[in-house]
C-alpha cells in the first residue's frame, strides 16, 4: 500500500514539475527558434548586439539589491522590536501593521506618489527604492520568526554580557535563517516585479527597470522578448537554487508549526 | 546544491557582466558612420537629392532619412525614404525635408543607429579596389581625380594613392571621386591597418576567457572540499573579478574600422575573413611571378605601402590564437601552482 502511495505520489509530483516548468520550457525552446529554423540573433541582440538590455538588468538589480538590504535591516529591527521587547501599543502597532500588509498594492500608489512628490523623488530611482524597503510584510514575517525564539536562550545571552547587536548577530538571526531567507527572497521578487511602481511614480523611459521595460520591447520581434524574459529569470532562478534548502525547511517548519 | 547552483550562476553572472562590457563596445564599434546632405530646392521647385545618397546592397537600392527615435529605439537612426526618382546625378522627390544619408562607411539597415560624421579629417591613404569578373574596367586609369595616384594594377584590382582622403573610409565616397570603381569592392589601406592592429588586443580578450573558464573548472574541483579549499577558491574568485574590470580595459583599446565590419552581426567573422583574404589575395596578384623574383624570395608586391601591410599582417595574424593559448595556460599554471601550495601545505610531517 505504502509503494502504491508513493507510485501514485511521484506521478502527481512529476505532472505538477511539468506544469510547472513548462512554461519556462516553451519560453526556453522558442528564444532558439525562428520561422527559418534554430538561430542564435536573438540571444547575440540581447546580449552583444546592444547595451541597452543588459545594462537596464543591472539598474535593475542594484535597485532590488538596495531594497533588499533596506528591507532586511528595517524588518530584523522592527521584527524583533515587535517580538522580544515590551512598549507601550505594541499590539495596536502590530495590528495596524497587518492592516497595511493586507492593503493592496493600487490603494497605496497615490497616497505614495503624493509623498514622493513632496519629498521631490518622483522620476528617481529613490521613488522605487524608499516605498519598497518599508514595505510590512517582512516585518510580519520576522516577527513571526522571531518569536519562536525561545526567551530562555535570550535571557542567557543578556546575564552573559550580550548587548542588543551582539544578540541580533550571533544568536537571533543564525536561529531564524529561513525567516530571512524567506524575507530576502520575497523582497528581492517585489522588486524585481514591481510594475505598477515605475509606471506611477517615473516617468523617463530610460529609468524603467527590465520589469516595465520588457513590455515596450519592439513588439515586431516576440522571439527577442522571450530571450529577455530568460535574461529577467536568471536572479530569481538563482536565489530559488541557492536558498532551496532553507525554503523547503521554512515551508516544513511552518508546517510542523 | 548550494555549491553547484553558486558556481554555474558565478559563471553565468560573469558572462553577462563581461557581455555588459563587450555589448557597449560592439554597439559603438557597429553603428555605421555617415555624412548627411538637405535636400536642394525651394518652394518653387522640387526638392532633389545627389545622386550619391542612393545606396545599392544585395537587396536593392535605398535612399536613407536620418531621425532621432524614442524609447527602446533612442538615438539618432536611420529609415528608407521611399517616393524618388532619379534623373541624372540628382534625386527627384515631390517633399523632402531633414538630412539623408550620403555616404556610409558600411551597407545600412532599416531603423539602425548611425553616427553623422559633420567634418572628417583629412588623411593620406591608399585604396584597393577588387573588381569582379564581368565589372573589369576598360580604362588605362589617365584620368584620375586631383590627389589620387594609380599605384599598380594586375587583371582584377588597381592600388591607389589618395593624398587628401576624407576620414573615416566611405567605399560610396570613393567610387563618387573615381567613376570607374563603380561596382568594385573598394578597400583603404588604413581601415586595413587598423583591423590589423586590434589583434593584440582581440588575443588579449580570448586569453582572459579561456583564463576565467580554466579557472572556474579548478573552481569546480576545489568545491568538493570548499571548506578545506576557500583560501584557493577565493584566489580564483578575486582573480575572476580582476579579469572582469579588466574587461573593459583591453575594449577600450580596440577601435574596430566600420568599412570592414559585417552589416548586421560582429559575430559574423565570415564577412571579416573574407574581406582580409580578399584584399591580402589582390595584393598578391601585384607581386611579380615567382621566376621573376627567385626560388626562395617570397612574392611580395612592388609598392612599399603593399610590402608593409603584408609584413604587418605576417606578424600579427595569428596573435588571437597565441594570446588564447598564453590565457589558457597561464590559467592552467596559476591552478597548478595552487595545488603545489596545497600539497606542500597539507603533507603529512614528522616532529
Amino acid at each position: 500500500m505504502k509503494t502504491k502511495t508513493s507510485i501514485t505520489g511521484n506521478i502527481f509530483a512529476w505532472i505538477f514539475a511539468f506544469i510547472s516548468i513548462a512554461p519556462f520550457v516553451y519560453v526556453l525552446t522558442l528564444s532558439f527558434l525562428t520561422p527559418n529554423g534554430i538561430t542564435f540573433g536573438y540571444y547575440y541582440d540581447v546580449f552583444l548586439g546592444s547595451p541597452q538590455y543588459l545594462l537596464r538588468f543591472w539598474k535593475s538589480l542594484c535597485i532590488c539589491l538596495v531594497i533588499v538590504a533596506g528591507q532586511l535591516v528595517v524588518s530584523i529591527l522592527a521584527g524583533y522590536g515587535f517580538a522580544k521587547c515590551d512598549f507601550p501599543g505594541k499590539n495596536l502597532l502590530l495590528f495596524i501593521l497587518m492592516i497595511l500588509m493586507v492593503l493592496p498594492l493600487q490603494v497605496t500608489l497615490a497616497p505614495n506618489y503624493i509623498m514622493l512628490d513632496k519629498l521631490g523623488l518622483l522620476d528617481t530611482y529613490s521613488a522605487l527604492i524608499f516605498p519598497s524597503i518599508f514595505i510590512p510584510l517582512g516585518t510580519f514575517i520576522l516577527t513571526q520568526s522571531f518569536k519562536s525564539v525561545s526567551e530562555d536562550i535570550i535571557d542567557a545571552a543578556k546575564l552573559d554580557g550580550c548587548g542588543l547587536f551582539r544578540m541580533l548577530t550571533r544568536i537571533v538571526l543564525p536561529m531564524n535563517t529561513s525567516g530571512l531567507v524567506c524575507v530576502t527572497l520575497l523582497s528581492f521578487l517585489d522588486g524585481w516585479n514591481m510594475v505598477e511602481q515605475p509606471i506611477a511614480y517615473i516617468k523617463d523611459f530610460q529609468r524603467y527597470p527590465i520589469s516595465v521595460a520588457l513590455a515596450y520591447v519592439p513588439p515586431a520581434d516576440p522571439t527577442l522578448q522571450l530571450v529577455c524574459c530568460i535574461l529577467v529569470v536568471l536572479p530569481p532562478l538563482f536565489l530559488f537554487t541557492y536558498f532551496n534548502r532553507e525554503l523547503v525547511e521554512g515551508i516544513v517548519l511552518a508546517e510542523v508549526k | 546544491m548550494k555549491k553547484r547552483a553558486l558556481l554555474i550562476f558565478i559563471l553565468i553572472f560573469w558572462m553577462v557582466g563581461a557581455c555588459t562590457f563587450l555589448a557597449m563596445k560592439i554597439e559603438e564599434q557597429m553603428i555605421p558612420k555617415v555624412t548627411s546632405v538637405e535636400p536642394d530646392g525651394g518652394w518653387d521647385s522640387d526638392p532633389s537629392l545627389p545622386a550619391d545618397c542612393l545606396i545599392e546592397d544585395e537587396n536593392g537600392t535605398h535612399l536613407y532619412k536620418i531621425y532621432e527615435g524614442t524609447g527602446w529605439e533612442a538615438g539618432t537612426r536611420v529609415a528608407e525614404e521611399q517616393g524618388w526618382l532619379q534623373v541624372e546625378d540628382k534625386l527627384m522627390m515631390s517633399s523632402a525635408w531633414g538630412d539623408y544619408v550620403q555616404y556610409s562607411s558600411k551597407p545600412l539597415r532599416e531603423g539602425e543607429l548611425v553616427e553623422v560624421i559633420r567634418n572628417g579629417d583629412k588623411v593620406e591613404d591608399h585604396w584597393l579596389a577588387v573588381f569582379p569578373e564581368d565589372l573589369i574596367p576598360e580604362t588605362d586609369w589617365k584620368d584620375l581625380p586631383e590627389g589620387v595616384k594609380l599605384e599598380e594594377r594586375s587583371e582584377k584590382a588597381a592600388q591607389f594613392y589618395v593624398e587628401d582622403d576624407q576620414a573615416p573610409f566611405m567605399a560610396g565616397r570613393a567610387k563618387s571621386r573615381i567613376r570607374e570603381l563603380a561596382g568594385a569592392k573598394v578597400y583603404s589601406f588604413n581601415d586595413m591597418t587598423q583591423m590589423l592592429d586590434n589583434f593584440t588586443a582581440l588575443g588579449l580578450l580570448t586569453g582572459m576567457f579561456m583564463a576565467v573558464l580554466i579557472l572556474w573548472i579548478f573552481s569546480c574541483v576545489y568545491s568538493k572540499e570548499a571548506k578545506r579549499n576557500r583560501w584557493y577558491l577565493g584566489v580564483n574568485l578575486v582573480l575572476g573579478v580582476l579579469l572582469l574590470a579588466c574587461v573593459p580595459i583591453v575594449l577600450n583599446s580596440i577601435e574596430l574600422p566600420s568599412s570592414l565590419l559585417p552589416r548586421e552581426r560582429i559575430t559574423d567573422i565570415g564577412t571579416i575573413t573574407g574581406a582580409i583574404d580578399e584584399f591580402f589575395g589582390a595584393l598578391k596578384g601585384f607581386a611579380p611571378p615567382a621566376s621573376d623574383t627567385g626560388f626562395l624570395s617570397p612574392s611580395l608586391p612592388k609598392s612599399v605601402a603593399g610590402r608593409e601591410i603584408i609584413e604587418f599582417k605576417n606578424m600579427v595574424i595569428m596573435r588571437p590564437v597565441l594570446y588564447g593559448f598564453l590565457g589558457a595556460l597561464f590559467a592552467a599554471l596559476l591552478a597548478l601552482g595552487e595545488k603545489v601550495v596545497m600539497y606542500i601545505r597539507r603533507r603529512p610531517r614528522i616532529k
